[in-house]
């Protein structure tokens, strides 16, 4: 109450922001300050070198424009890109859990030593080049690979399948891909479950299916949340694959950008087309979450 | 404590040798750009092929024999006209030293100042080039002529196209391909289709793009494939898979050569595409002179022979004459035509974005 | 870790074992079949192989510049992890062990950069690069990796500190050890299967990337991949099935010594 009294203060027990946080500010600093400078710095000069024009534009001018976002947004071939990127990034994701969901399950239910196999198989499918595992699949899909030859072995096709350079060859490569980090973080969600749920829940009269419906499968929403949304994340960035096995009638949304930047060198248009589909892959993340956790109730 | 220890005193020795190693392989490999970059000094000539078996037959015969005779290091990358102009664009500072692509792209990069006039009085050889080779008043030292044209599979195809039009007939759904737009035969088949939507001449029709790239999207109604490669495109001329394929002499001649089931069409009503492919020299380029002299063992009679021979094309040297087999694959000199690359190489991003419009 | 018994035959669990294994061997066929087109003496791409031959694995020698950029994707990938794991120690002790405000934005800042289209991350970086001048240089590459792998080790970091007991460090503390002791002799080791997971990833993702390396390279600084993408792109042989089966065996290799000997696997799975 009295103004003029001064505050004791003593220097054993105060507690100040620096002997509160001062440990964590010096281990964090070097690795802020990394991605502060090549990390933060040049994302915002992407973001200020979209709105802007150059030569190739027609008019020149130093002032921000949204020039390029409205070109972006208003060209056919980009909302064509972008609708099959999307579609091809949808058909990877539910693919993909199709087929890792099962992996996952079957790594909960058998021994110790098989398991440890297949985990090594995914890790080191994990650890392998992109480039190598995408040429595996053109080894496989063309039309003297090897799935034309069986096919044609069995007798189920006389001539052979066309895949290569193709939205299907694509979706392939990229289910492949995503597969180790669709199985890992649902493994994990799984592993956490405790065992003594699922009997009861088979105790009570519930089959296999309806167990896996109503109780394993929600509980292991957080993983599927994380295994989905990396797999989209990647997908709809996707480059190399499309490039390696796609053709210019199904190129998705980075090449076009890359296109911009290294052939054309529309820089500003090139960093449009690449905030644009970042900030779309976000809202669309964003959207699934909350659709997640409204509908499904699910924490994640 | 101790026991605990004891189990892992053995792993932690090797972690602090590994850390160790470690730390010395770190500063090897901190080291490395000085590798790279001190290598640069002494004698090294950084060059730029073209793609495919045109390259490769630089990388094979010509290569080796400058390397040994200069004792210099060659830096080799491939590439195609497009990207090496928009290289040209962004190393100004510190280019290549030589560049191959073809009349393409060199009057688009001299006019911007990229390109510097080559020095002849440098190199021997220059007097034994032909004129139509030397393009654009010395800008660009020609090698080779790249003659572009339908190529068909002899066991699906019977007989030989005789006109570009060939393509667009309705009995050949899904039986042809075309190059990307990236590739200048994909430039090329633009400017041809303009000759069949306008009915003019080659001269006149090249200037009409709206009308080349509308006549061009009519190809979607016959199952038009794009490729995107050389090996894509020989595999499905070669398989049969798609009979009909525009591609370069140059890089189907030794495989047709090897018995492959491919020929080229000898006459097109509109004409065959030629493009000669030389070697430019940007500007600020720092090694001029094994620049040249990588230049003028490229103008050496005995490798202009092994284009002449390997490539099956037309190649810059006045003395070799196309022998009976080369001119059976090339046809007609007079139905090969040349096209306004000033023009279209100024267009080509308008272009470019047009084409990317209707094929992508 | 909890596993279940035999489930029950019935036709839910037949669909998932048939599922899961059918998905495995979709996994795995395209490098086995990669590695018998290696040993086939055929030009084409064909099956069956007719021929045995080790000649494509030889021909891995005339890769254009194969030398000089698996020498640079090599230093590349090792300094980077190196850096890159060193930054993640210290951050994520950071994460673990305090609690300030702002704590989670921090870590998904920090995990941020693998979302990230990678594109968007080699544009952004050329485009800063050659605004400050340092562009198509090894430093720039290493820079651009360094971006690329980060949130590997730190993740992983994470979950190696989250899981691992204090009490040990603490009682060393008390038994009057320095801070630096302590980290350097009691908590450091027990991270080592979060190092040595972290490290190794970060090393094979920045020595296998391609989108963000061909941005940054030009003429003599070019990256392994790079280099093996161009062959393709221009060769028909199987050249590349030989260097794929050739790495695969040697990341196999890699990642059986490290569970072996420092059980990264089972660690991060927990």
């Amino acid at each position: 109450m009295n103004p003029h009294i001064p505050t004791i203060r003593d220097p054993i027990t105060e507690i100040t922001f620096w002997s509160r946080f001062g440990g964590a500010f010096c281990l964090l600093s070097p690795l802020l300050l990394f991605l502060a400078f090549f990390y933060v710095v040049p994302f915002a000069n992407l973001i200020q070198e979209s709105f802007r024009l150059t030569s190739l534009d027609g008019q020149v001018s130093d002032s921000l424009t949204l020039h390029q976002y409205i070109k972006t947004l208003s060209s056919s071939r980009i909302a064509r890109v972008m609708e099959r990127t999307f579609s091809m990034s949808v058909l990877t994701v539910v693919i993909t859990l199709l087929l890792s969901y099962p992996i996952a399950l079957l790594m909960i239910r058998i021994k110790s030593t098989p398991r440890t196999i297949i985990l090594l198989v995914i890790f080191i499918s994990l650890a392998s080049s992109l480039i190598v595992r995408n040429y595996g699949w053109v080894v496989v899909l063309s039309d003297k690979g090897a799935l034309n030859a069986f096919l044609q072995a069995i007798g189920l096709i006389q001539e052979p399948l066309r895949m290569m350079y193709s939205k299907v060859a694509i979706v392939i490569a990229l289910v492949h891909f995503s597969i180790p980090s669709m199985v890992l973080p649902i493994y994990g969600s799984l592993l956490r479950q405790p065992r003594s749920l699922t009997e009861a829940s088979l105790s009570l009269g519930g089959n296999s299916w309806q167990t896996f419906r109503k109780i394993t499968l929600p509980l292991s929403l957080p993983g599927v949340f994380g295994g989905t949304v990396l797999t989209f994340a990647l997908s709809m960035s996707a480059y190399v694959t499309p490039l390696m096995l796609g053709s210019p009638s199904s190129s998705m949304i980075s090449q076009v950008a890359a296109e911009q930047l290294l052939v054309q060198l529309n820089f500003p248009y090139g960093s449009a087309i690449i905030v644009t589909l970042t900030v779309l892959t976000f809202i669309l993340v964003a959207f699934y979450a909350t659709i997640l956790r409204r509908v499904f109730r699910a924490d994640v | 404590m101790k026991d605990i220890n004891k189990k892992d005193s053995a792993p932690q020795r090797l972690t602090r040798r590994q850390i160790l190693k470690g730390v010395s392989a770190g500063i090897f490999a901190a080291s490395a750009p000085w590798v790279t970059t001190s290598a640069r000094a002494a004698g090294q000539l950084t060059v730029i092929l073209n793609q495919g078996l045109l390259a490769k037959l630089w990388i094979d015969e010509l290569n080796p024999l400058f390397e040994k005779e200069t004792g210099a290091k060659l830096n080799i990358q491939q590439s195609v006209t497009g990207n090496m102009l928009a290289m040209l664009r962004t190393q100004k500072d510190d280019p290549p030293d030589l560049m191959q692509f073809s009349e393409a792209g060199v009057f688009l990069a001299r006019d911007n100042g990229l390109l510097r006039q080559i020095d002849k009085s440098k190199i021997p050889n220059w007097k034994y080039m032909s004129k139509s080779f030397d393009v654009a008043d010395g800008f660009s030292a020609g090698m080779i002529d790249a003659m572009n044209t339908i190529f068909y599979n002899t066991n699906e195809q019977k007989t030989s196209p005789t006109s570009w039009a060939y393509l667009w007939d309705p009995a050949n759904k899904g039986r042809i391909a075309i190059p990307p737009i990236a590739w200048n035969n994909g430039v090329r088949m633009v400017v041809t289709a303009a000759q069949i939507a306008t009915g003019k001449p080659l001269a006149q029709a090249q200037y009409e793009i709206e009308a080349g790239i509308a006549e061009l999207a009519k190809l979607k109604k016959n199952d038009v494939r794009v490729y995107s490669g050389a090996p894509q495109a020989l595999q499905l001329l070669q398989s049969g898979e798609v009979p009909l394929v525009p591609f370069y002499l140059a890089f189907a001649a030794p495989l047709i050569a090897k018995g492959a089931p491919i020929y080229p069409a000898t006459f097109l009503k509109e004409g065959k595409q030629g493009e000669i492919v030389g070697f430019n020299m940007p500007t600020n380029a720092k090694n001029v002179e094994l620049a040249n002299q990588y230049i003028n063992m490229s103008l050496e009679k005995s490798f202009q022979q092994k284009i002449e021979n390997t490539l099956r094309a037309q190649c810059a040297h006045v003395d070799v004459v196309a022998s009976a087999e080369t001119l059976k694959l090339i046809g007609p000199a007079d139905n090969t035509t040349y096209a306004d690359w000033a023009f279209l190489s100024k267009n080509r991003p308008k272009i470019t974005e047009m084409w990317n419009e209707v094929f992508s | 870790m909890q596993t279940s018994k035999a489930p029950t035959k019935n036709s839910f669990n037949y669909a998932v074992s048939i599922t899961a294994w059918l998905a495995l061997i979709f996994l795995l066929a395209p490098v086995l079949l990669t590695a018998i087109v290696s040993f086939n003496s055929s030009f084409f791409i064909e099956f069956p192989p007719k021929a045995f031959s080790f000649k494509w694995y030889w021909n891995i020698a005339n890769i254009a510049a194969i030398g000089q950029s698996t020498l640079i994707s090599l230093s590349i990938a090792f300094v980077a992890a190196l850096l890159c794991t060193t930054l993640a120690i210290a951050a994520a002790l950071a994460i673990a062990r305090y609690h300030f405000p702002g704590k989670v934005l921090m870590t998904a800042f920090l995990l941020s950069p693998i979302t990230m289209p990678m594109v968007a991350v080699g544009i952004a970086l050329i485009q800063f690069f050659i605004l400050i001048g340092t562009a198509f240089t090894w430093y720039s590459l290493l820079i651009g990796h360094m971006v690329l792998v980060i949130a590997y080790p730190i993740r992983t970091l994470l979950a190696s500190l989250t899981l691992m007991n204090p009490s040990l460090e603490e009682a060393s503390l008390s038994l009057g050890a320095s801070k630096f002791m302590a980290f350097w002799t009691v908590t450091l080791p027990q991270l080592k299967p979060g190092l040595i997971s972290g490290f190794l990833f970060a090393f094979l993702i920045s020595f296998d990337n391609y989108p963000i390396s061909v941005f940054l390279v030009r003429g003599g600084l070019t990256t392994m991949p790079i280099e093996i993408f161009n062959y393709i792109a221009q060769n028909l042989d199987p050249t590349p099935a030989a260097f794929s089966t050739l790495y695969v065996i040697i990341v196999s290799l890699i990642i059986a010594f490290a569970e072996r000997r420092y059980r990264i696997i089972s660690y991060s799975i927990k």
